[in-house]
Parts: structure tokens; C-alpha cells; sequence
């Protein structure tokens, strides 16, 4: 190690330590293993345990470079287990295609990462491996946000730079915002899902954490790249350009950020206003209306495809099993898995398949052409990620108000568009400081735009560069 | 009186469905709640045009790529 590492490092640092101030591969990663085994927050369902192979190119752009992968993406040298103990000890016989691009460039995987069961949540609450934690908070009074909360904590720590997610109605900006990190979730289509557990197969994208735009900018570079295994991937090749030469319109509907509270829209308003007067951004009113409709457009697409997704956890071919396919399921998936699965057969059920399923398409199309239109008029629309920042472990008292959460999230994965979180401030609940994130809305394949208006913001503010109090990682 | 004996038809064949289902998973929860909030999507009115859509939605216009 030298003297000066920090957890605070991005990519490009971790490269000049290797290459030009002599850090020790073997003296970081044996720091690491200790450091991961002492994580106070739940972070990771496996980890490291040695010191892994040391890379043979470090010319290569991620070479020795830590990144956690969420447990739902599949990878052989570690069990994926969803979370579930449908999965608890199921180890994939191959590798997603974005773990192969990462580790083509010599990354160092160190861990999955804790998540809801099968994605299906929005505050790591209901893995099988006990929930994750807020860092924010060291009394662990808060969720870390979900489905991808202990991806999100992995960078909020320093663990690693950057990491991977997947999100399917918020499962990657929701964490971001709750940890005051940037998050992404790129066009449907623009990252290869093979190897991603399907949750809603429409709807789920693989996407990335990172506290750095030049950072993030690079992953999805190296993710992004062509696979012929996922039929609804498609190449776009994805070089990104950080500097903005004329101002981006961002459209911001005139209510869009009422339903937060009033501390945060004055915030989301001054940060807008402060990179409208730097020459980044013109701000374009716009209509945005009916958008309550999509929220339970979303569930009855995501239910529906979730029981068609979970129909194959019988027992019979991989996983737990407990006898019969009753016992299997009764016993292998927790309630929140077990309530979609209901939910979603009662969706398809006959008679009821063409009022619920089949219109929640038909809504989702109408909102295709809606967003297509918008974005003729502007380059990208702001909103809040979230209705407010991290949720208390006791803010909410049935599914239903969980689900209410996701309001701001679920447009981006119905009409597939990208979506980042970009740290906007903090706010104070429970005499906790906790951050909260500002949503930025593309077309489709335009991450680019979005990436540039984070970058202008992380020039002229700190939030990105704020960490937890008491938990940041010590060596 | 048709009408109401279909409603009411509808209803019960919905509430033998989920005890059905419940009784495969041993989950006993009521699931009303969540399921009138799902069930606000069938009033929704779409534009004519939209109406007339069969099924319009594919992977190709999740993607922009119509």
C-alpha cells in the first residue's frame, strides 16, 4: 500500500498507484479481505477470502481494480444466490457477459452483493442473508435503499470505485440516491442481460454505481460491448464525451417536484438554476401528466413476468428442494417473493390476462409514443429519484406504501429510456444527515447527455465527495 | 340483474383463484388491497389511437429502435 490511499480513489488513481507509485497489489487486496470481513452494513452475501490472482497486463484500464458484482448476475467463481434460499448454495456454471468484459480488462471481482430476494424490493430488507444498512446512519436505523443496496454501499465505503447492479423499476438509482453515489440504468437493450436472473425480463437492465462520471463513463464503455447471447441487446457502441460545448435543454414539468419535501425541492431548484447560469443546461417547461397510472402499470408487468420467471423454482432441476414443488416453494421463497408469484399468476389468469397484462402493455406503448415526443422538444427531463431520502425501517407499514415509493423510478424501465441519479444534497430525518439524488431522464441511447450534466454538477459541487460519518473504510 | 350476476361471478371466481393460489404457496394474505390498486390500470382511458393498438408494445420500442 502507499501512504496515501484513500477509499475515496477512482479508477484512474488505483491506476497511477499501480503504475507509477508502486502500491502493492497483494498488500491491497490482503487490507481488502480484512476490511470486507468486518463490514458493518451487510454489504455482501461472499467475498474474497485470498488474495486473488494478480493481473498480467496492468496497462489494461481495469487491471487490479476492485469491483463488487450483485449477487443476481452470475459468476463461477462465487455462488448466485438471488438472495434466496431457493439459490443459497447454486453455483452458475458460466459467466454474465458483462463479469467476462470486466474481467477481460483484469478487473478484480471481490464480492456479490446483498440485494432483495430476486430483486423484488426497493430496501435490501428481504434477502435471506439479513438486510443491508444505511452507512449513512451508524445506528442502522435506515435501508440503503434497493433492489442493489449493498452494491451501492460498496463504493459509498470505498470498497471499490465502481460496481455493478441491475435494476428493473428503480433497483439501481433508489440506492444511489439513499447513498448519495451516482447510479445508472442505461437503455433496455444498450448492456448484455446474459447472465442476469431474470426478475421482469422487459424491464431489467444491468447498470452501475460509481462516485466518479469519468468512472462510470468507463464501465459502461466496457460493458456495453457486442453480445450475440442476449437476443435484445443491441450494439450501440458507447464512447463517451464529458464536456458539454452547448447548453442541454432538461425539461422540468412544472409539478414534478412538489411531492418532496420542501427542503429538497428548494435544493433540486438551486442546483438546477446554478448549472443553468454556468452555460451547461437551458431549463424548457414541460407537461407531465398521469405519470400515477404507470406505478401500477409497472407492478402488474413486473408481477406478471416475475411468476413467469419463478414458475421454473420447482426443485425438480437446480436449487432447494424440499421434497415436492409445494414444500419447495412454501419453504425456499420468503413473502415478498411468494405475494408477486400469487399476484402475478392472478394477472394472467384468463379472463383477467387482457385487463390486466395486455393493458398494462397497451399503457406502456402509449407512454412510448408520450416520451418520444417529449424528447423532440428537450435533451433530457429532470425529476427527483425518490420521494424523499432513505426510508426508516419502520416507515412503511404495508407493501402497498413500499411499492407507492417507486412513483419517480418505474417510467425510465416501461419505456426503457436511461435514467441516472446524480448526488443533489442532504437532508436530515431522525437527526440523521442522509443524501438524496437528482433523476435525469434520456432518450434512448442518449446516456451520454446525462453523464455530461453529472459531470458539470460534480464540478461545481462536493456532494459526491461527502462520505459517512463513522463507517468509511479505515485501510 | 345480469350485470350484478356477473360482477358477482367475477368476484368469486377471483376469490377461489387466490385461495387457490394461497393454499399452493401456504401464504394466507389478503391480497385485496394491492389488488385494487393494479386493477386502477382497466379504467384508465387511453387516447382512441392507442385503444385501437392490439399489442404494440415489442423490445424494439423499448429500445427506441421502432
Amino acid at each position: 500500500m502507499t501512504s496515501d490511499f484513500s477509499p475515496l480513489w477512482s479508477i484512474q488513481d488505483y491506476r497511477d498507484g499501480f503504475l507509477v507509485d508502486g502500491l502493492s497489489y497483494d498488500d491491497l487486496y490482503k487490507d481488502l479481505i480484512t476490511t470486507l470481513d468486518q463490514d458493518p452494513t451487510n454489504a455482501f452475501i461472499s467475498t474474497i477470502k485470498s488474495i486473488p490472482t494478480k493481473p498480467n497486463d496492468f496497462s489494461k484500464s481495469l487491471a487490479g481494480i476492485p469491483i463488487a458484482v450483485k449477487d443476481n448476475i452470475c459468476y463461477s467463481k462465487f455462488p448466485t444466490t438471488c438472495a434466496s434460499k431457493m439459490l443459497k448454495d447454486w453455483v452458475a456454471p458460466y459467466d454474465a457477459t458483462v463479469v467476462s468484459y470486466l474481467l477481460n480488462d483484469e478487473a478484480t471481482i471481490i464480492g456479490k452483493t446483498n440485494l432483495d430476494e430476486f430483486a423484488m424490493g426497493n430496501d435490501t430488507s428481504t434477502s435471506f442473508f439479513g438486510k443491508s444498512f444505511n452507512p449513512w446512519d451508524s445506528f442502522k436505523r435506515f435501508s440503503p435503499g434497493g433492489s442493489s443496496g449493498g452494491s451501492a454501499i460498496a463504493v459509498t465505503l470505498g470498497y471499490s470505485p465502481v460496481s455493478i447492479g441491475s435494476d428493473t423499476g428503480g433497483s439501481i438509482r433508489c440506492p444511489a440516491s439513499f447513498n448519495g453515489i451516482l447510479g445508472l440504468k442505461p437503455t433496455y437493450g444498450r448492456v448484455s442481460r446474459y447472465g442476469l436472473i431474470s426478475y421482469a425480463h422487459t424491464l431489467d437492465q444491468i447498470g452501475i454505481f460509481a462516485r466518479y462520471v469519468p468512472d462510470l463513463s468507463l464501465i459502461l464503455e466496457i460493458i456495453s460491448q457486442n453480445d450475440s447471447k442476449d437476443l435484445t441487446y443491441k450494439h450501440q457502441p458507447f464512447k463517451s464525451s464529458l464536456d458539454i460545448d452547448n447548453p442541454l435543454s432538461v425539461g422540468v414539468a412544472n409539478n414534478s417536484f412538489d411531492v418532496v419535501p420542501s427542503d429538497q425541492q428548494i435544493q433540486f431548484k438551486h442546483i438546477l438554476s446554478m448549472l443553468e447560469d454556468k452555460g451547461y443546461i437551458s431549463i424548457v417547461p414541460i407537461t407531465l401528466d398521469e405519470l400515477d397510472i404507470l406505478l401500477p402499470t409497472y407492478y402488474v408487468t413486473a408481477f406478471s413476468e416475475a411468476y413467469s420467471n419463478l414458475v421454473r423454482y420447482s426443485g425438480q432441476q437446480y436449487g432447494f428442494d424440499a421434497g415436492n414443488i409445494f414444500s419447495t416453494r412454501l419453504e425456499g421463497f420468503s413473502e415478498e417473493v411468494k405475494r408477486r408469484f400469487n399476484l402475478g399468476s392472478f394477472s394472467l389468469k384468463t379472463g383477467y390476462d387482457e385487463q390486466l397484462y395486455a393493458k398494462s402493455q397497451k399503457i406502456r406503448s402509449y407512454y412510448v409514443d408520450t416520451f418520444t415526443e417529449l424528447f423532440k422538444k428537450v435533451d433530457v427531463i429532470a425529476l427527483p429519484t425518490m420521494l424523499d431520502a432513505a426510508f426508516s425501517w419502520d416507515e412503511f407499514q404495508s407493501p402497498i406504501d413500499s411499492y407507492k415509493a417507486d412513483l419517480l423510478t418505474v417510467p425510465a424501465n416501461l419505456v426503457g429510456i436511461p435514467a441516472l441519479s446524480v448526488p443533489a444534497g442532504f437532508t436530515q430525518k431522525q437527526g440523521v444527515k442522509l443524501p438524496f439524488g437528482l433523476q435525469l431522464l434520456g432518450g434512448w441511447w442518449q446516456e451520454q447527455k446525462l453523464l455530461q450534466i453529472a459531470y458539470a454538477l460534480q464540478q461545481i459541487t462536493d456532494y459526491h465527495l461527502q462520505t459517512p460519518p463513522n463507517l468509511l473504510r479505515t485501510n | 340483474m345480469v350485470c350484478i350476476m356477473s360482477v358477482l361471478q367475477q368476484k368469486e371466481k377471483r376469490s377461489l383463484f387466490l385461495s387457490f393460489q394461497s393454499d399452493l404457496t401456504g401464504d394466507s394474505e389478503d391480497y385485496s388491497e394491492i389488488i385494487s390498486f393494479i386493477e386502477r390500470i382497466r379504467n384508465f382511458q387511453l387516447p382512441e389511437s392507442a385503444q385501437s393498438t392490439v399489442f404494440s408494445l415489442s423490445l424494439r420500442s423499448l429500445r427506441g429502435d421502432l
